[in-house]
């Protein structure tokens, strides 16, 4: 741990302005502020400050954003299935400051244990956090599972206290090389392993983009101009975020940036396919609402019981929601949370253009009789047809219906 | 399903159980590098409760209906078992000898060959075991890629070998759930899931893979399912008395025994053999191979007395296992032709098509300026 972090105090400038004492583990937490004075919804207000100390977050504006367990699709892990069978919706406290060249995102939310991944297990998982942003200024968002076609997101991830040995530490699987290929014995033989624990230990820390699931992609080179950290307090966990306000990926230095919250808890065996997500919240550098942030706020205006009802004729058949469980397991995702992680234009939009957005984690091998997609032209089309016939008052009152389903 | 297929049949009427093929898998790939409690090969006792531990009552694969099964995923300590080694270097200054793993004491309570040689039955009546060797079954409807989120896991079109594409793999483990042979394995040093190759750099250059190579026993065979002149397509389709292992878990296994019918006769009370009266039960051997096996028994019964009756049987004279070069039908032409096809040449290095699979790309999606993704 040691060697990581001198590295990255050396190789970023933007680490300096981590939180003092938190990089440092146990030893400065007690200052940390976990409480949230003010609430804004759906906005996470910059706060403008010279240095980015603790006083500096303590004044900073919060806002208080819920996530909602990820539930479109069970996954094939009984283990996973039974810990987040009674899942509920997490509140984290958010926080941003600037100060001109770099803005620091500060993310609060409740967990009693300090999950890692052992470096000796294959069932422990460990905490993580990400923060995905539209990298584009667009009133059309990005689908929150990883962004869709023309509409790229740039994600960071960062879990906690994932040990992995990789011998140049760079990812590089072609560079390793077992103990016992070396012509190597004894003490020789220790000093070469301890040099592959040494630069073999790196932060699991990462950047990715991404225009729809299956495009992601790590961004290597991004780690020169972020940074990310997290803290366990014993009972919660304070995870920050540092980067340049603008660089090659990822420009921040815009009114509103949308960015929706990931949340991983090892101890209820969290990865990809069960975690918790939030919708689409803005970060703002000022107070003006703007396009983007009307388009994240719009809430439809349409009739929800009408539209339970037509939910019934028109979307059951196929999804399972609520207390609707006609549809087959498999055949569509499961829209139990979708008011909690979606906008009401991404419910619009998945009605009138299923192919915009497929909803991830579906492997179509594993369920060949619901197909979700179908491949057209090396294309994945979603199997779900267009309800665009509909009249817009109909459309609008599903949306304000499904718009009211989380738990 | 691919192109081609590679499979392997192994006779299990000659297993002898001295885990040749399991050292020959582990010296060449599994002991380095988180990798080290990994048997990618193993021969366990059956009935026993295998490798690892009650795998067959771990779920994953397929219903009938053709979706895939939740499952578990196995603890390392618990069910697969540390790889221990003792203090030797310390009872030289007369410590007590203590199983340790990385210098620290621990109480291993499982391992790869736990049970082995622990028959069933009473002895010496009716007491009976035999070895199961297991590799990856290389399925034709794998359930470990079927369970990937993330499209890691692909099935290489020229010979339906099943890989792991470590670029795109993220350590989710819900590929360990889905195989309910429990043959795809997490390294917790990378943090991604790995498995059995077989050995495709040497399969590739014309060689088999290690575990048959070195198989003392001669009980492997591996070639194309679809060379009519291979005794792998011989035993799997003209004879049919090569049947994959639990057939009924829907991922259609490309690795295929020939079912241990020649087992020794029960004892009576004397201590004289019951003629007829098969040690291995029926019943068991229909559980691991489900309804095929018994047809394939007839007709290994039928060609072993018309053996010995004519002195004539190609099924027999293939059981025999008389030369490797026919045991082994593997095409190094072939395998060059593809390298020519796919650009790149035939001696590439295992990462070109290994770790950077069918998913990945060389170039990457988005390329920052002054940076570089690959």
């Amino acid at each position: 741990m040691k060697k990581f972090f001198a590295k990255s105090l050396i190789a970023l400038p933007v680490a300096a302005a981590l939180m003092s004492g938190c990089t440092g583990g146990a030893t400065g937490t007690a200052n940390v502020d976990t409480s949230c004075k003010a609430s804004n919804s759906n906005a996470v207000l910059a706060t403008t400050t010279t240095t980015f100390n603790e006083d500096a977050w303590k004044n900073a504006a919060c806002t208080q954003v819920a996530l909602y367990p990820q539930q479109t699709m069970g996954t094939n892990d009984k283990a996973v299935n039974a810990a987040m069978k009674d899942a509920k919706m997490v509140t984290a406290n958010v926080k941003a400051l600037t100060n001109g060249e770099q803005i620091a995102l500060r993310v609060i939310w409740p967990d009693a244990s300090d999950s890692k991944q052992g470096s000796f297990s294959s069932q422990t998982y460990a905490d993580g956090f990400a923060l995905q942003f539209a990298q584009n200024d667009s009133t059309d968002l990005p689908y929150i599972g990883m962004g869709s076609n023309d509409r790229p997101v740039v994600i960071y991830l960062q879990k906690n206290d994932i040990t992995t040995y990789e011998p140049n530490g760079n990812y590089d699987h072609k560079q390793q090389r077992g103990d016992q290929s070396k012509n190597m014995f004894d003490y020789e033989l220790k000093a070469y392993n301890q040099d592959v624990s040494d630069n073999g230990h790196s932060d699991y820390q990462k950047a990715f983009i991404s225009e729809g699931v299956r495009s992601m992609t790590e961004v290597r080179s991004a780690n020169k101009s972020f940074n990310m950290e997290m803290v366990h307090t014993g009972s919660h966990w304070v995870g920050t975020f540092v980067k340049d306000v603008r660089d090659d990926l990822l420009n921040m230095e815009r009114a509103e940036v949308p960015m929706t919250l990931a949340l991983w808890d090892g101890d209820k065996l969290n990865r990809d396919g069960q975690k918790h997500l939030s919708t689409w919240v803005s970060v703002q550098t000022g107070s003006e609402v703007g396009e983007v942030s009307k388009a994240i706020n719009w809430v439809s205006e349409g009739d929800a019981n009408r539209g339970k009802q037509l939910a019934t004729n028109n979307c059951a058949p196929c999804h399972n929601y609520a207390d609707m469980d006609n549809g087959m397991p498999y055949m569509a995702p499961n829209l139990s949370q979708i008011g909690g992680q979606s906008t009401a234009s991404y419910i619009k939009e998945s009605i009138v253009a299923p192919d915009a957005a497929l909803v991830p984690g579906y492997n179509r091998n594993a369920h060949p009789k619901y197909a979700w997609y179908n491949v057209v032209d090396g294309k994945r089309m979603s199997a779900m047809p267009s309800f665009s016939w509909m009249e817009a008052k109909d459309i609008d009152d599903i949306v304000a219906y499904f718009q009211s389903l989380k738990k | 399903m691919s192109k081609r297929q590679l499979a392997m049949v192994m006779d299990l009427n000659k297993c002898i159980g001295c885990q040749t093929c399991t050292v020959a898998c582990k010296t060449q790939w599994t002991n380095r590098n988180g990798r080290d409690y990994m048997y990618w090969n193993n021969v366990e006792t059956y009935p026993g409760q295998g490798y690892p531990r009650n795998w067959q009552e771990a779920g994953g694969g397929f219903d009938a209906a053709g979706d895939l099964q939740p499952g578990e995923i196995p603890n390392i300590e618990a069910d697969y078992g540390v790889p221990w080694d003792y203090n030797f270097d310390e009872m030289r200054d007369g410590a007590i000898l203590t199983p340790q793993q990385d210098g620290k004491e621990v109480q291993p309570t499982w391992g790869p060959n736990w049970d082995e040689d622990v028959a069933t039955g009473d002895y010496p009546s009716d007491n009976y075991f035999f070895y199961l060797p297991r590799i990856c079954n290389h399925c034709t409807n794998p359930g470990c890629l079927s369970a990937c989120p993330r499209d890691a896991i692909f099935k290489r079109d020229q010979d339906g070998v099943v890989l792991v594409d470590l670029d795109r793999c993220q350590g989710y483990r819900y590929c360990i759930a889905g195989c309910p042979y429990k043959k795809i394995y997490f390294n917790p040093k990378l943090s991604k899931s790995e498995k059995c190759i077989l050995c495709f750099p040497r399969v590739e250059q014309g060689l088999p893979p290690a575990c048959a190579q070195q198989c003392v026993g001669r009980i492997r065979f591996v070639g194309f399912l679809d060379d009519e002149e291979g005794q792998v397509h011989k035993l799997v389709h003209k004879y049919k008395v090569a049947i994959g292992l639990r057939p009924d878990y829907g991922t259609q296994p490309n690795v295929y025994y020939v079912p241990p019918v020649f087992s020794p006769d029960k004892f009576d009370a004397d201590g004289a053999p019951i003629p007829g009266q098969d040690r291995i039960p029926d019943a068991d051997l229909q559980k691991l191979f489900g309804d095929d096996y018994k047809q394939a028994k007839a007709t290994l019964l039928a060609e072993h007395k018309k053996r010995k009756e004519t002195g004539e049987s190609e099924l027999m004279d293939i059981l025999i296992a008389f030369q490797h070069k026919e045991m082994f039908r593997l095409d190094n032409n072939y395998y060059q032709q593809v390298a020519k096809e796919q650009g790149r040449p035939a001696l590439a290095p295992v990462d070109d098509r290994y770790v950077k699979g069918k998913h990945t790309k060389f170039a990457a999606h988005y390329q920052v300026a002054g940076g570089g993704h690959h």
